[in-house]
């Protein structure tokens, strides 16, 4: 077990972000290019989810952040969307270079309400824009849709690593905001449930009965 | 992948020793069927199959050889692909990122990556019920880098469906419900054997389905080293899913002591990451493994419960092009007499004439598919020109003549026969193949269309009779189909309608004399027609190709499908003028790809001697290729030449 994680338990948010989107829009890549800072061209595709971790320190404030990456083939919804459950902040990502990942957007977000999770932070990556010549998706109507839906919208490379940071930084400030909000109107309905959770403390202590010592 | 070289870190001895176990197991291959199912087989499997020969083992595993007419049946999925297969597009997007750390598949659109897209996209259409899912391009992946493409498709088709030990079929449909079975199954296995294990993992939230899917899905691609995947994957052929379970219990049993110490980022990033790097023993891997089956054996869990009826394909895959399927409208009108009334292909179908020679209804399939051959001859002209109307025109003034000449129908007969050169062509347009690519495509369907039309029966009597018998005959029909295409150039069409009395001379179809509606003595007549002349074209063809060309026949043992782009060389007017080139895939409603898939009929159909397809480029294998040391050069059309080394 980790030892830091237990002895700045009171300062330290666990946050759950899961990433979804179409199909090869680059979800892994951001994935693996915000927690490892690499790209790798080769990446396959996705079965099923995986998972990667990643802490970072914003506002004085030490966060680890648990990235979930979802498979974007249709079939896999069934398998994926049972790992929607808890998540704090939602990365809905599409393809600048291709314009049906972008209409697709409202239908993923359907898929949320589904799953009954829209109280969470979500926002929106417009991914692989370094490929400017290809640009299928304006740059003007993908920002007024976010506006119009209460998202951020950032256009990332995850190739070239543009943006990948900040917007998550983005996100994982949203979700301290979101959380403090939360807290301050603990008995308001709509953020009552999942985010409490969000304090490592608190899953912290169901860890450290399993026997690790700080 | 190969973070480990397979054959460069061996030392000298493994690799001594692996060329003597490729000697023994050659051996076997002689009396394979004595060995099929002994216990030798099994030991040997479990020992690793030599690299070298590991594709023939699979094939001998899977019975490839056995499926009777695979190469016919395969290239008309891969042809009914290009045009209908829903899923084209997101095979060509995974295919794009399927092993390209491998050097089989780095190169985009290389001669294995268009393997790769044309065997998922066969499949798609092939068993429409699993079409394409994600997991399955890893697999046909592997599957070729030891088998050709048409063995990688029918090796994928026995796995998934085929063979009960195996099938797959659960794995990949909507739902997903023989993973659900077996993830529950490896959940109680964990908890009957490892309960300490399992409760820490449920505690910590790393639920099986978060790691057993791509082991159970893909058979532990990706997450074990690849040396070690391949030496489960020759127990997995074996043996089937049994393995799929004993070996992810093995796994969890071996790493059980560090799981249990560690939270779960840290037991989901290994399982996902670094147990595809971890150094494990292979030898001593598959000991454990046979021990784990042992173990599970003992406790009664080996296998799963029994799978429901869900888990299997409801029609059986392969039936949307069943023999007969074409018949039915024009068998309609003829059984009602309505001679005047068009002969309306089914949409969507229009694009495969249907098999020449059913066992039932020789005679009536016989009969149809010569129309069919003829007609989609003529489409296949206009298909074939950039300038499609003005081609399509000539193609029907030239049908209508040669028609006309014989046949009460010759009207509708050429009507309709224009009506499926458009219908053919609209659909080409649909997704957007430059007509090009496909006219070759259906050149070459009609070419073999036409060999089985009228001659087939000989064969596929024979091929019929036994398995073992089959294989010889096999080549020997490859033989023969493969020297007779020289004769084939487009012309014949025209001159045949110009001297329609003539006896044919050289060619299997005659001109197209058969209307809908001729006596079954006139068939009979037609038929033997055909076959006197086959004989007669064979016999010429043979002489003068040993007179002119002894380069044509080149001794080609392991043949596995007539490479009827030898005639690449002839001097012929249409397929001089297209080039495998760009094609830009227009799917509806979607944007534009531009992808160069080849073309869909120009591939190479020369065969390595051990059957890999390997044309195209020059091919220098990688290390663990499937060639072991040897190279094979082959140079591509239009001088299309052949290197052994």
């Amino acid at each position: 077990m980790d030892q830091n994680q237990n002895c700045h338990k009171n300062n330290e948010f666990l946050f759950k972000v899961l990433i979804i989107g179409d199909v090869a829009v680059g979800k892994s890549s951001i994935m693996k290019r915000f927690a490892e800072n690499v790209f790798d061209r080769k990446y396959g595709s996705t079965i099923g989810v995986d998972f990667k971790t990643k802490k970072l320190k914003l506002g004085g404030k030490a966060v680890k952040l648990q990235i979930w990456d979802t498979a974007g083939h249709e079939r896999f919804r069934s398998i994926t969307s049972a790992f929607y459950r808890g998540a704090h902040g939602i990365v809905l990502v599409y393809d600048v270079t291709r314009m049906e990942t972008f209409t697709n957007i409202p239908k993923w977000l359907q898929e949320l309400d589904l799953q009954d999770y829209n109280c969470t932070v979500k926002i929106l990556f417009g991914n692989k824009s370094d490929l400017s010549s290809e640009r299928d998706v304006p740059r003007e109507t993908a920002f007024k849709y976010a506006d119009s839906n209460n998202m951020f919208l950032f256009e990332t490379s995850a190739k070239t690593g543009n943006s990948v940071n900040e917007a998550f930084e983005h996100l994982v400030s949203r979700m301290l905001v979101a959380f403090h909000e939360a807290e301050s109107t603990a008995t308001k309905p709509i953020l009552s449930g999942d985010l409490s959770t969000c304090i490592l403390s608190e899953q912290e202590k169901i860890i450290a009965g399993s026997g690790c010592s700080c | 992948m190969h973070k480990k070289p397979l054959a460069d870190d061996r030392d000298a001895r493994l690799l001594i020793q692996e060329r003597e176990r490729a000697l023994k197991w050659k051996k076997m291959f002689d009396k394979w069927d004595k060995y099929s199912r002994s216990d030798k087989l099994r030991k040997r499997i479990y020992k690793g199959i030599p690299d070298s020969i590991r594709g023939t083992v699979w094939k001998m595993l899977l019975d490839i050889d056995m499926i009777p007419n695979k190469t016919r049946i395969y290239e008309e999925y891969r042809a009914q692909a290009r045009l209908n297969s829903p899923d084209i597009r997101q095979i060509d997007l995974d295919v794009n990122r399927t092993y390209r750390d491998h050097i089989m598949f780095r190169d985009r659109y290389s001669t294995k990556q268009q393997d790769l897209f044309h065997v998922l996209a066969a499949y798609s259409m092939y068993n429409q019920e699993v079409g394409y899912c994600q997991g399955m391009s890893g697999i046909a992946a592997l599957l070729l880098m030891y088998l050709n493409e048409e063995d990688a498709f029918w090796a994928l088709s026995v796995l998934i469906t085929s063979s009960k030990k195996h099938s797959m079929h659960g794995f990949f449909i909507p739902g997903f419900p023989k993973l659900k079975r077996f993830q529950d199954h490896h959940e109680a296995i964990l908890k009957k054997f490892a309960p300490k294990l399992f409760k820490h993992l449920e505690k910590e939230g790393v639920y099986t389905s978060l790691y057993t899917l791509k082991w159970f899905m893909q058979c532990f691609l990706d997450r074990t080293p690849f040396p070690l995947t391949l030496r489960v994957w020759d127990v997995f052929l074996l043996e089937g899913d049994k393995t799929l379970t004993a070996m992810a219990y093995n796994l969890m049993k071996i790493h059980k002591k560090k799981f249990v110490k560690q939270p779960m980022e840290d037991v989901v990033e290994f399982l996902q990451e670094r147990m595809s790097d971890y150094p494990y023993n292979l030898d001593h891997m598959m000991e454990l493994l046979q021990e784990s089956r042992f173990e599970l054996k003992k406790g009664g869990l080996e296998s799963p419960p029994p799978p429901s009826d869900n888990e299997f394909p409801t029609v059986a895959p392969g039936s949307s092009l069943r023999r007969g399927v074409y018949e039915t409208a024009s068998a309609r009108a003829r059984k009602n007499r309505e001679k005047t009334k068009i002969i309306q292909v089914p949409p969507g179908k229009q694009v495969l004439p249907p098999s020449p020679v059913s066992e039932t209804d020789g005679k009536e399939a016989n009969r149809h598919s010569v129309t069919r051959s003829t007609s989609s001859r003529r489409s296949e002209t206009s298909g074939l020109s950039s300038d499609s109307n003005v081609r399509r025109s000539e193609s029907l003034g030239r049908s209508s003549r040669s028609v006309g000449n014989h046949s009460e129908n010759g009207a509708n007969l050429s009507e309709s026969s224009g009506k499926y050169s458009e219908n053919v062509e609209r659909s080409f347009e649909s997704v957007g193949m430059p007509s090009e690519n496909v006219g070759r495509r259906s050149e070459r369907r009609s070419e073999r269309q036409s060999e089985s039309s009228g001659n087939r029966p000989q064969f596929s009597e024979v091929r019929y009779v036994s398995p073992e018998a089959s294989v010889k005959n096999d080549d020997e029909t490859r033989y023969h189909m493969r020297v007779e295409e020289p004769h084939f150039p487009s012309l014949r069409v025209d001159e045949a309608a110009h001297h329609p009395s003539s006896t044919p001379t050289d060619e299997p179809h005659s001109p197209p004399r058969v209307g809908a509606s001729l006596s079954n003595a006139e068939i009979a007549k037609f038929n033997q027609d055909l076959k006197n002349s086959y004989h007669r074209s064979q016999q010429q063809f043979l002489r003068s190709d040993r007179r002119q060309n002894g380069s044509r026949s080149v001794p080609l043992e392991k043949m596995s499908s007539p490479p009827s782009r030898l005639s690449d060389s002839e001097p012929n007017d249409v397929r001089g003028s297209t080039e495998p080139g760009t094609m830009v895939i227009n799917l509806p409603g979607s944007v534009n790809i531009e992808r160069s898939y080849g073309t869909g009929g120009s591939h190479p159909e020369v065969r390595t001697p051990n059957g890999t397809s390997a044309l195209g480029h020059a091919p220098v294998w990688h290390h663990d290729g499937p060639e072991g040391s040897k190279q094979y050069t082959l140079t591509q059309s239009p001088n299309r030449q052949m290197t052994f080394v």
